[in-house]
């Protein structure tokens, strides 16, 4: 099928642009979208690219150089520990930046199924199952993923701790953030598609592929999910700065990821104890901070720029 | 529309139910339930067969164990607490030893005034600043406005609010603003005013801190729905009949787009009363957040069930409060 199909494509000069290619144009015509991806792309190298670096050097301590401000032999200083605060911030960054694209990943998971499944067979499942994301809307999200969190983190841990690996309590920390926020991040996902699938399965397109005898499950993949994908990229790229901005609060509250394992959220919450009227050691708060802050900046123009170009109303 | 109203309300006792007994069973799934305020007073110094005594009948008053000390199972405990709900009786918090209405009392009021005025503040920024953005679309104001709102929505509380408290509220930097608390120390001998304006003054930072992030959302929303306006057939028509530009936009665009707002205004009204646990950590503000974060961390049951339970009915209030408006804000919608 292929074969005949792209050479057809390459010989047709004037064909229309493809929607994809339209919501391309228009969010690289975005200055801003641009910049964030950039910006993205670059925390994303530098915190996964110096992985094998920064796995070993974050947790070593040197009580002889602690609380030294940013040298040349550390970039960004050190911690109460003498722990060199440029690997840290590297590894925080990579842990923050996974746990955010994960949660999303899970939230997308959660929120399309039930989105999907509610708005295309109605009735009294589409009832139920909008009740229950009533049910959960009405619930207050921090303190759902805390009792999550004291309820699995030490379970968690011990598996962890029987597969004999290193740092089990933090990672089991990080396993529990990612399900605990993504899962309760994907109610308004379910709604939107929920509501958007409602609309598409009156399309006439649709009635012709049920007419034809195609099954539920193709409707669904083939005929559906590509109208999707623009709410679903839009909510994905608005989710994952939330997630990560969840985590950082939960670690602020001493509830997140547990120290030695670095995230923004906890190194910023350990430099906060840092200001005090006697010393103020800027380094530890402002780091950390400032790589949230850049991160989410960057997400967060990366979300509105595809809002944008993905948007049809505004068009 | 009273049929509508009477209906509505009967279908929120399962979606209550069903908020209730979630978070209960959250709550009793995790390990762990304080002692109670005894621990302090006494609690150190009594026997450990006095403690075991105090934790029996802890967990009988909680229904978490019947008469002869035999486990209840969560269906059957949420069952009993129905019923004691039902009946009236809000818990008591173990640790502070107060009925759960008194704790909500004290913490309220504070939690109430950052932020009404927050939520004021936020408005008044962005229901021009949508609108003006979404008139000058693509223009440097637009773009200037919908960069810093959404860089200052960007910027992580955690860390503009302990900037500020260690900047502007700090005897080496500037002490213009006070750490923590909600009252001088001389409150005794103050006036009416001069009482309200000290605690303005300590809340100044706080309600700072809940204001910046608001806008980004807000003007955006704002701004796309006077933007879909703008392209109405109404809209055209009333220009092309000659009416002034600036009734165009008050009395077609602007009302036509306020009715996206009583969703969005509905949504928020039970964070209200919610309180940031992150805001008043920081600023140590005893509100109804740190409230819920504290009680959730000693696993004080009979206060996070209640809070939860308070919580549930607001917001499915406040849902209905905005399909009624929206019924008498536009009557096209009409609700069977």
């Amino acid at each position: 099928m292929s074969s005949i199909e792209l050479p057809m494509r390459h010989h047709s000069p004037a064909a229309p642009r493809s929607p994809l290619r339209l919501a391309l144009d228009r969010f690289l015509a975005n200055r801003l979208a641009v910049v964030g991806f950039t910006g993205l792309c670059f925390f994303v190298l530098a915190c996964y690219g110096s992985l094998p670096w920064t796995l070993h050097a974050f947790n070593h301590q040197d009580l002889r150089q602690a609380l030294e401000p940013p040298s040349w032999q550390h970039w960004m200083g050190t911690d109460t520990l003498g722990r060199d605060l440029l690997s840290r911030f590297l590894l925080g960054g990579a842990i923050s930046l996974l746990i955010g694209i994960f949660s999303a990943l899970v939230a997308v998971g959660i929120g399309l199924t039930v989105g999907l499944v509610s708005g295309y067979v109605g009735g009294r499942l589409d009832a139920l199952l909008m009740r229950g994301v009533d049910v959960l809307y009405g619930l207050p999200y921090i303190l759902l993923v805390i009792l999550l969190r004291v309820a699995l983190v030490d379970r968690i841990s011990h598996f962890f701790n029987a597969l004999a690996l290193p740092h089990a309590q933090g990672l089991a920390g990080i396993v529990v953030l990612l399900v605990g926020i993504g899962g309760v991040s994907w109610l308004t996902m379910a709604r939107v598609i929920r509501s958007q699938t409602m609309s598409l399965v009156n399309q006439p397109y649709v009635e012709a592929a049920r007419a034809t005898g195609a099954k539920p499950s193709r409707i669904l993949v083939r005929h559906i999910l590509p109208n999707l994908i623009g709410s679903v990229a839009v909510y994905a790229a608005l989710t994952v700065p939330n997630a990560i901005l969840a985590e950082s609060f939960l670690s602020f509250l001493g509830l997140g990821v547990q120290p030695p394992v670095p995230t923004w959220g906890n190194l910023a919450a350990s430099g906060v104890e840092a200001i005090n009227p006697i010393h103020t050691q800027w380094w530890l708060i402002t780091w950390p901070c400032v790589g949230l802050t850049l991160a989410l900046l960057c997400l967060n123009f990366l979300g509105d720029a595809l809002r944008d170009a993905l948007d049809v109303r505004t068009r | 529309m009273t049929t509508y109203i009477i209906r509505r309300l009967l279908l929120m006792i399962p979606t209550l139910l069903g908020m209730t007994f979630m978070l209960f069973a959250v709550v009793r799934f995790a390990p762990g339930l304080t002692t109670g305020g005894g621990q302090f007073s006494a609690g150190i110094m009594q026997s450990r067969q006095a403690q075991k005594q105090e934790q029996q009948i802890m967990e009988r008053r909680l229904h978490l164990v019947d008469k002869n000390g035999h486990p209840i199972n969560l269906v059957m405990q949420y069952i009993l607490w129905l019923k004691s709900t039902c009946e009236g009786h809000l818990g008591t918090s173990i640790v502070y030893q107060e009925p759960v209405l008194t704790l909500i009392e004290q913490r309220l009021p504070v939690t109430l005034t950052i932020n009404a005025i927050a939520m004021a503040v936020i408005y008044l920024v962005s229901l021009p600043g949508g609108l003006i953005t979404a008139l000058n679309q693509g223009r440097l104001i637009d773009r200037g406005y919908g960069f810093f709102s959404l860089a200052l929505y960007s910027l992580p509380v955690i860390w503009l609010g302990s900037t500020l408290l260690g900047f502007f509220a700090n005897p080496q930097y500037f002490n213009w603003f006070p750490s923590a608390g909600l009252h001088s120390t001389n409150t005794g001998n103050m006036t009416y005013f001069r009482y309200i304006a000290d605690y303005l003054y300590h809340i100044v930072l706080p309600i700072v801190c809940s204001v910046y992030g608001g806008f980004a959302f807000l003007s955006k929303q704002i701004r796309g729905s006077i933007l879909e306006n703008l392209q109405q057939d109404y809209v055209r028509t009333a220009r092309a009949k000659g009416l002034p530009e600036s009734t165009v936009l008050v009395r077609h665009v602007f009302r036509n787009s306020l009715l996206n707002l009583i969703t969005l205004t509905g949504m928020s009204l039970p964070g209200l009363l919610g309180g940031s646990v992150i805001i008043e950590q920081i600023f140590s503000i005893n509100g109804m957040g740190r409230l819920a974060y504290t009680s959730t961390l000693s696993r004080d049951l009979p206060v996070i069930q209640d809070l939860a339970l308070v919580g549930s009915v607001l917001t499915l209030l406040s849902y209905l409060a905005v399909d009624i408006c929206y019924h008498l804000a536009d009557p096209r919608v009409i609700y069977d």
